[in-house]
């Protein structure tokens, strides 16, 4: 009996798997909402999953998947696809609200320490472009600057005029290009996981017999410090360091 | 007389003294007065320096001393400086008995020098201490007047008294203190007037001054009465100071004392009145106080001692909600006005009370404080309906009834209607309006999108797109290619000599090029002088040298500086050679000759080209 369940279960993936592999992404997205729009989020969630496997993307699938997630009360995979949605498209209201709502929902308190409103405003741009935007702007300042130096070379009379706003706009360019490595360093270097199963013990090792330190419970952020093999060691706070195993999280 | 002695005296003691260098002395015009009177002391110091420095004043016991001011003479006899200098004060006693004042000390380098204590007796008022005057007969008598501590000085054409109206008194009851002039003389100028310490009292000026004429004892006296009402803050016996005047009156006693002598010191300038300062002063008074009797004292009784009358009034009746009502609670009466705090306002529920301030009137009719004191508060009635204010009570201690007094005021009704403008009024005078928070019953996620934005490839970041990458590489060489440019430009424009060795090479394949269409010509001359004029002009942009002032001599010259071989300087200078000999000697030269020149020619340049 156990067998045949598992067996047709199998048949089933395999099948929806072969239908969907030739699903291009715009009917995976259209199926995925009407599923969702039908109160099945369990398909819905298979079907933005789907389409998040292929290489294409956008900010509102994870965004989509979260909100799927979140109604089958599973807040670690909500909270996971909400964080790479806000990746894509930072500035996104209806995605900041969710994830707020579905960090309360999560057991574990994490202190965010506040930043101040000094750091909040020199940091504006960083917390509200993503990396591309980022790069853009950074594009756009080089340019100037570069247009500017030229005409110096040429316009003799306006030579001091041009090469000071030229300095002026490449030390704008200098620091948003600090905040691009950073944000890159951040997002594409630095590993960032959230608990998807229910809990997750933080052991002293990459083994099952090391001394369990302390257990996260679904839904809360850490960095990945080192990789080995099927555990990860993370990091939560300066004093907080542990090996959880890679099944039970999932990265960003 | 007197004087003349104290002079011999003092003439006397300055002699012996002569020899040193300071003297010092004392004394007083009168050595006994009365408790009126007063006597100047003089404290002479006398030197042979130029400044002489302040003697030494003990505590002069007994006596009220005021500076009266310093004279000073300086004298220079036979080089001989000496100056002395008069220390007068003014010396009022207060109290009978025998002083003696002193020693005066004053010390002049390092030396002390004194004078001897002066002896003076005080005398009680009513002796007659030194010259006599005239015996008024009888007392003076004044009705109405509690007869404690009131002595008329008799004999006297100027006298004070002080008196108060009642010894004994409730607290906060009013006492008037009366303070009197008598004069029976002319005052030289205004007198001053020193009032009783009152501590412990309210008080309360109470002008005007009051000015008659009374006769005593066959004696006219102008008296200047001057009124305060008091109020005891707190039970006890309290002393009322003494009152003290101080006035320049007419010196009648020297003009009597003067008399028996008649005309032998007649003063030929009798018209000229002289003048003597009296300082006087009363006796303390000492009242006492009694406290408010504790039994039937009402509980909200606050303090008001008089007689009082208390009214209510409100400026309408009728009033719309939010719409403010001014209440005046009037208290009138006689007592300490000024004291009076503001009835209690019994609470009503929808009522705002905003206190608004008060005003006091206070006269002085007959001498007794009296006025009212007007507290306004602001209603605001927050409902319709009727408002009931009050009864209001009032309670005050009446001191000549000794018991208190209870006014019950009718309580007033206001009618408030309903507001015809609606919330925005409200607003205004309820800040405090409850507003609806917004009630969060449950939170949910929002709603899933359903447009979308273009899928892109995950990892499609502009930073890893070489095309993005290559772009910005480009305009970074793009701008150092301009810039190098640039650089040459600049130095082909300030640099001729780098111009022209730059043109150098040009120009000559150019006139090369032009002597190679001759050689198929056959025009012979017209080759040479092409090949001359392309080499050294070469030379000449390449070493930039003006060209006419080149001639062959300082061409090797300059070659040589340049670092150019012997060897080539040769060729060069065979090439010349052949040249002038085409173009001046007319030799003839074959076409054969003429392509081994053109050769020889490019050869020269382009070797020349290596080295400079």
């Amino acid at each position: 009996m156990k067998k045949v369940f598992a067996f047709s279960f199998l048949i089933f993936f395999i099948f929806t798997g072969i239908l969907m592999a030739f699903d291009n992404p715009e009917d995976l997205y259209e199926k995925g909402n009407s599923s969702y729009e039908n109160g099945d989020y369990e398909k819905a969630a298979s079907f933005y999953e789907e389409l998040v496997r292929t290489d294409k993307t956008s900010s509102e699938v994870f965004y989509n998947l979260g909100n799927s997630y979140f109604k089958l009360k599973k807040i670690g995979k909500a909270i996971l696809n909400y964080e790479r949605a806000l990746r894509l498209a930072p500035r996104d209201k209806d995605t900041q609200l969710n994830l707020k709502l579905a960090r309360t929902m999560a057991v574990d308190k994490i202190n965010i320490s506040e930043r101040g409103f000094v750091l909040n405003a020199l940091l504006f741009l960083y917390d509200r472009a993503n990396i591309n935007e980022l790069s853009l702007i950074c594009f756009f300042l080089y340019l100037a600057v570069i247009l500017m130096l030229i005409f110096s070379i040429f316009f003799v009379a306006k030579r001091r005029f041009m090469f000071y706003t030229a300095a002026s706009i490449g030390a704008i360019f200098f620091i948003l290009l600090i905040f691009l490595f950073a944000k890159i360093k951040d997002e594409n270097f630095t590993k960032t996981g959230v608990v998807v199963a229910e809990k997750s013990d933080a052991r002293s090792g990459p083994k099952e017999d090391y001394l369990l330190q302390f257990t996260l419970h679904e839904g809360t952020k850490f960095s990945i410090i080192k990789d080995a093999q099927d555990w990860y060691e993370i990091e939560l706070s300066k004093d907080l360091k542990g090996w959880i195993p890679k099944i039970t999280v999932d990265i960003i | 007389m007197k004087y003349i002695i104290i002079f011999l005296l003092f003439c006397s003691v300055a002699a012996v003294s002569y020899a040193e260098d300071m003297t010092i002395s004392a004394d007083v015009d009168r050595k006994e007065i009365t408790l009126d009177e007063q006597t100047t002391l003089t404290i002479t110091v006398s030197g042979k320096v130029s400044n002489i420095p302040q003697p030494y004043i003990p505590g002069l016991n007994g006596f009220t001393a005021y500076s009266s001011g310093r004279s000073q003479n300086v004298s220079i006899i036979n080089g001989q400086i000496s100056s002395s200098v008069t220390f007068t004060y003014i010396l009022v006693p207060n109290n009978t008995g025998d002083y003696a004042l002193g020693p005066f000390n004053i010390n002049y380098k390092g030396k002390t020098y004194s004078a001897d204590p002066v002896n003076i007796k005080v005398l009680p008022r009513d002796s007659q201490p030194s010259a006599p005057s005239q015996q008024p007969n009888g007392q003076p008598s004044d009705p109405g007047r509690v007869d404690q501590n009131i002595q008329p000085q008799q004999g006297k054409e100027l006298f004070i008294e002080a008196y108060v109206d009642k010894l004994r008194a409730y607290v906060n009851e009013q006492i008037t203190l009366n303070f009197a002039v008598y004069q029976a003389v002319n005052l030289f100028n205004n007198p001053l007037y020193n009032p009783p310490s009152t501590t412990g009292f309210w008080t309360e000026d109470m002008p005007p001054q009051k000015k008659y004429y009374k006769i005593i004892d066959g004696t006219r006296y102008l008296v200047t009465e001057i009124k305060t009402a008091l109020f005891a803050t707190g039970q006890g016996e309290f002393t009322i100071g003494s009152a003290r005047l101080e006035a320049t009156v007419e010196d009648v006693d020297k003009v009597s004392s003067r008399a028996p002598f008649g005309a032998f010191d007649q003063d030929p300038f009798s018209m000229f009145r002289i003048g003597k300062t009296v300082a006087l002063t009363t006796e303390p008074i000492k009242v006492e106080i009694l406290p408010l009797p504790e039994q039937n004292k009402p509980a909200d009784f606050k303090g008001d001692v008089g007689d009082f009358d208390i009214s209510l009034n409100v400026d309408k009746s009728t009033v719309e909600e939010n719409q403010p009502v001014s209440l005046k609670i009037k208290i009138k009466g006689k007592g300490n006005i000024k004291t009076i705090s503001s009835p209690v306002a019994p609470e009503i529920q929808d009522v705002k009370f905003y206190e608004s301030g008060s005003s006091e009137n206070i006269s002085k009719d007959d001498y007794i404080v009296q006025g009212e004191k007007i507290f306004e508060k602001m209603i605001i009635p927050k409902k319709e309906g009727n408002i009931v204010l009050g009864p209001v009570e009032y309670t005050y201690f009446d001191p000549v009834l000794k018991d208190y007094v209870r006014k019950k005021l009718a309580p007033v009704i206001i009618n408030v209607t309903k507001s015809k403008e609606e919330p925005a009024e409200k607003n205004t005078f309820a800040p405090e309006a409850t507003k609806e928070e917004i009630q969060l019953l449950k939170r949910d996620i929002g709603y899933i999108k359903t447009f979308h934005t273009e899928f892109r490839p995950k990892n499609a970041f502009l930073y890893k797109n070489i095309i993005f990458l290559s772009i910005n590489i480009l305009s970074f060489f793009i701008l150092i290619a301009l810039y190098l440019y640039e650089l040459y430009r600049s130095r082909l424009r300030t640099d001729i000599g780098y111009a022209r060795s730059l043109r150098a090479r040009n120009a000559a394949s150019k006139r090369l090029k032009g002597a190679r269409e001759t050689i198929n010509k056959n025009m012979t001359k017209e080759f040479y002088t092409e090949i001359y004029k392309a080499v050294i002009e070469y030379i000449a942009d390449k070493l930039n040298i003006p060209h006419p002032s080149i001639t062959k001599d300082s061409l090797e010259y300059k070659l040589k500086e340049a670092g150019l071989s012997e060897d080539n300087i040769d060729k060069v200078k065979t090439l010349f050679d052949d040249c002038d000999m085409a173009r001046f000697a007319s030799a003839r030269f074959t076409k054969i000759d003429m392509e081994r020149t053109y050769k020889q020619a490019e050869g020269i340049i382009t070797n020349l080209e290596r080295y400079i």
